[in-house]
């Protein structure tokens, strides 16, 4: 025992030791003490009266008691009467706080704390189980259909401008979704090549050895080519999204589930989910055809190639068409994630544009290179950043995380909080997740604490208002050109990311749902660039066609074959252009905002791919312009 | 002439302790040395005595003890703890400088040597105190 802890517990012993004695708790009785006096009931009554007002632990009132007792017996063998004895004793009221004031300043902190511990465990013990069954008793209660909302732009559609229904039967007939692990797929064996200068897979090209097998291919899904080209001339992809798969007609489950069945469709979220949180909400949806529009984009790339070989150029068009008619259809249910899906179809058409003019710049007539340069300036890739899916969803989880007083308020539920903290939303590992919710301990510890989170967590109004507000401060930043647009800024935080990982636990469900604005917008942003600067140089080569020179000047192409020259996204000025032997190249003058002449430069080239894009204020670090035509990286990501 | 209420509360304390170390008291027996001791000053109402030496005791200058009287009764008894003892050391050493202070500046005409039994320093005052 050390020297410093010794005179503490020899003091502490002694409280301790009275502690357990039963008379600290029980004490004598004093009342009976002063009946059995052999004093004056006057006397009696002000002992008992000093006694009592007091409001001393029992024991304390007993010595107290013994002690005034003797005072008065004393002051009476002395010969005092008691008159003259209650006369100089003075106010009882006073008396008495006096006493209780100097008797508790004598309690030892044992006693102290001994009298005061268990009625305050006492009290946190009722409060904790009261919040225990508030918390384990709320219950949600899902009331609105978020998936219709979700699916309103694609009802509200005419079944004539309707892709499905066409494309529906051709996926089918060619088993377009597989159902199986996509390594197998024999349509994706005659599509890729390893490239043997990068060691990356790309599309199968004319010279590869591969390509009768791709040939062959295509001729064998000429049908499905040929409904691409004609579906994706439709307004409306089409097909109206399902939260339990099972909704689907027949027809529309076996090509979207092949060797699924109705019956027995088990969602892989069952196991992050056993509470079906999720179950039949919005979060449920899954979107086999997304990646299967990608495939059809590659597919039409393929059939590109093949088209130049047979000179077929209305085929070209038609198939660059398609893409980026495609790109515009993904994006009919407002999911980002469809965004950025129709981000990376919308590249393929414009790598496909890029491939045909640089292989043979007369292979597209003047007419050709003039209509699909309007089906560009048609395109509105900014409507496909919709974050209108992301609320709803949003909207959605708390639905399904919080009670509902029947006034728009509520707490977040058992169920919930396990939901949010399951690791499902928060992509963290699941191995990691799971370990981590194996050690006993910290498992018991969190279960325990859960309970507080009905004051940590914002009530379901507070989310719903934060949500709200998140959303409206996007929607006006969306609003403000790229190279104007800041961070979105909420409650004077530079951004919604910081806001939320700050308020993590008041706004969990918030922290966990929220996607990265910035990254979704850089990505639309870059394939915006990207479009201005095929739309430049398809009037640079209209030009070219028609004078059988390059253009020298922005006078040059504007009015006549552009309205005005396309805009660089980084400083809200003219794209800048220019002719390097005897091949078009239009530029961004980059993040640095300084023209280098067409210069591409690698660390800003990078940054770009990963859609770092950085709006804004100029950023000198990064020389070098950012080439938007012809853009083939060697070395990319892009797999064309 | 009655003392102040802050008279009594600075003067109190040490009064009691002085009483104390001349051994072990018990509660009226101290009402009585005070007021027979003091010449009256110290005349405190007599429900004041026993918050004061329970202050005293939860500062550990006094302890206590229930012991039997010579007439048979069994009383609680008061005596100093050593570091009451101490404690009354240096409030003997700080009232001989308050009363030469005083006298010096003539408040206590005739007080400027002070000696060790302090009570009896202070006479013809009366006390005003307690739980009045």
């Amino acid at each position: 025992m050390s020297n410093t802890t010794a005179p503490f517990v020899s003091r502490a012993l002694p409280s301790l030791r009275q502690v357990f004695r039963p008379t600290f708790w029980l004490g004598g009785n004093w009342k009976r003490l002063i009946e059995s006096s052999e004093l004056p009931s006057e006397i009696k009554s002000l002992v008992r009266q000093v006694v009592s007002k007091s409001r001393l632990m029992r024991r304390e009132k007993y010595d107290v008691a013994e002690e005034l007792i003797q005072h008065f017996q004393d002051g009476n063998q002395r010969g005092l009467s008691f008159d003259l004895l209650t006369k100089n004793f003075g106010n009882a009221e006073s008396a008495a706080l006096l006493i209780r004031r100097s008797k508790i300043r004598n309690r030892s902190l044992v006693v102290s704390a001994a009298r005061i511990i268990p009625p305050t465990m006492l009290c946190f013990s009722i409060a904790y189980l009261i919040l225990l069954w508030e918390y384990h008793n709320g219950e949600s209660n899902p009331s609105v259909d978020y998936t219709s909302e979700l699916n309103q732009r694609v009802t509200e559609t005419e079944e004539k401008d309707k892709a499905w229904p066409l494309y529906r039967p051709a996926w089918l007939k060619f088993q377009l979704i597989d159902g199986a692990r996509r390594e197998y797929s024999e349509m994706r064996k005659s599509m890729f090549v390893q490239d043997q200068k990068t060691d990356r897979k790309r599309l199968t090209k004319p010279s590869d050895d591969q390509w009768p097998q791709t040939v062959s291919m295509l001729k064998a899904h000429d049908e499905l080519l040929d409904v691409s080209r004609k579906g994706a001339k439709r307004e409306s992809f089409g097909l109206a999204l399902r939260a339990d798969p099972s909704a689907y007609s027949d027809e529309d489950f076996a090509t979207l589930f092949p060797n699924a069945e109705k019956t027995n469709f088990e969602s892989y979220e069952q196991e992050h989910d056993p509470d079906g949180i999720l179950e039949g909400g919005s979060t449920e949806i899954l979107l086999p055809h997304v990646q299967e529009i990608r495939k059809v984009a590659r597919l039409l790339h393929l059939d590109t190639r093949l088209a130049i070989l047979e000179g077929d150029s209305d085929r070209v068009v038609g198939n660059v068409e398609a893409v980026l008619g495609l790109a515009n259809q993904i994006a009919d249910t407002p999911i980002l994630v469809n965004a950025l899906v129709a981000g990376a179809v919308g590249s393929i058409g414009f790598n496909q544009l890029e491939e045909v003019i640089t292989t043979d710049p007369e292979f597209l007539s003047q007419a050709k290179l003039a209509r699909l340069q309007k089906h560009l300036e048609q395109l509105n890739i900014r409507s496909w950043l919709d974050y209108k899916g992301e609320h709803l969803l949003i909207q959605d989880m708390v639905q399904r995380c919080y009670t509902d007083d029947g006034n728009g308020d509520g707490q977040i539920t058992a169920a919930g909080m396990r939901f949010l903290n399951s690791g499902y939303l928060s992509g963290l590992d699941r191995n990691s997740e799971h370990a981590f919710e194996n050690n006993g301990f910290v498992k018991f510890a969190r279960s325990a604490m859960a309970p507080t989170s009905l004051f940590t967590c914002a009530t379901r109004k507070e989310v719903l208002g934060k949500a709200d507000e998140i959303f409206d401060q996007i929607a006006a930043d969306q609003e403000l050109p790229f190279w104007e647009s800041r961070n979105s800024k909420i409650d004077g935080w530079k951004d919604i990311d910081g806001y939320l990982k700050e308020h993590q636990t008041e706004h969990v469900l918030l922290y966990r749902v929220m996607p990265s604005v910035k990254q979704v917008r850089n990505v639309i942003e870059r394939t915006c660039a990207r479009k201005n600067g095929v739309i430049l140089a398809l009037a640079m080569h209209r030009f070219h066609a028609r004078h059988q020179k390059w253009p020298k000047s922005a006078s040059d192409l504007s009015p006549k074959y552009l309205k005005e020259i396309p805009i660089d996204i980084l400083t809200g000025k003219p794209l800048h252009f220019k002719v390097v032997d005897d091949q078009s190249l239009v530029y961004s003058v980059g993040l640095d905002h300084d023209d280098d002449g067409g210069v591409d430069a690698t660390k800003n080239r990078k940054r770009i791919e990963r859609s770092d894009i950085k709006p804004g204020p100029k950023d000198a670090e990064f020389e070098g312009d950012w080439i938007l035509w012809p853009q083939v990286i060697p070395g990319g990501n892009s797999i064309y | 002439m009655k003392l102040e209420r802050e008279m009594m509360r600075g003067a109190g304390p040490t009064a009691l302790l002085q009483l104390l170390s001349n051994g072990e008291k018990y509660g009226y027996e101290i009402i009585e040395a005070l007021t027979h001791q003091s010449e009256g000053v110290f005349e405190l109402g007599q429900s004041t005595l026993y918050p004061m030496l329970y202050n005293l005791e939860a500062k550990k200058l006094v302890t206590s003890r229930k012991k039997e009287g010579p007439n048979g009764r069994t009383r609680r008894y008061y005596r100093l703890t050593t570091q009451g003892k101490k404690k009354l050391a240096a409030d003997r050493e700080q009232w001989a400088a308050v009363i030469k202070g005083l006298g010096a500046l003539g408040v206590t005409c005739g007080l400027g040597k002070p000696t060790a039994n302090l009570p009896s320093q202070l006479p013809g005052l009366a006390l005003e105190g307690g739980a009045q």
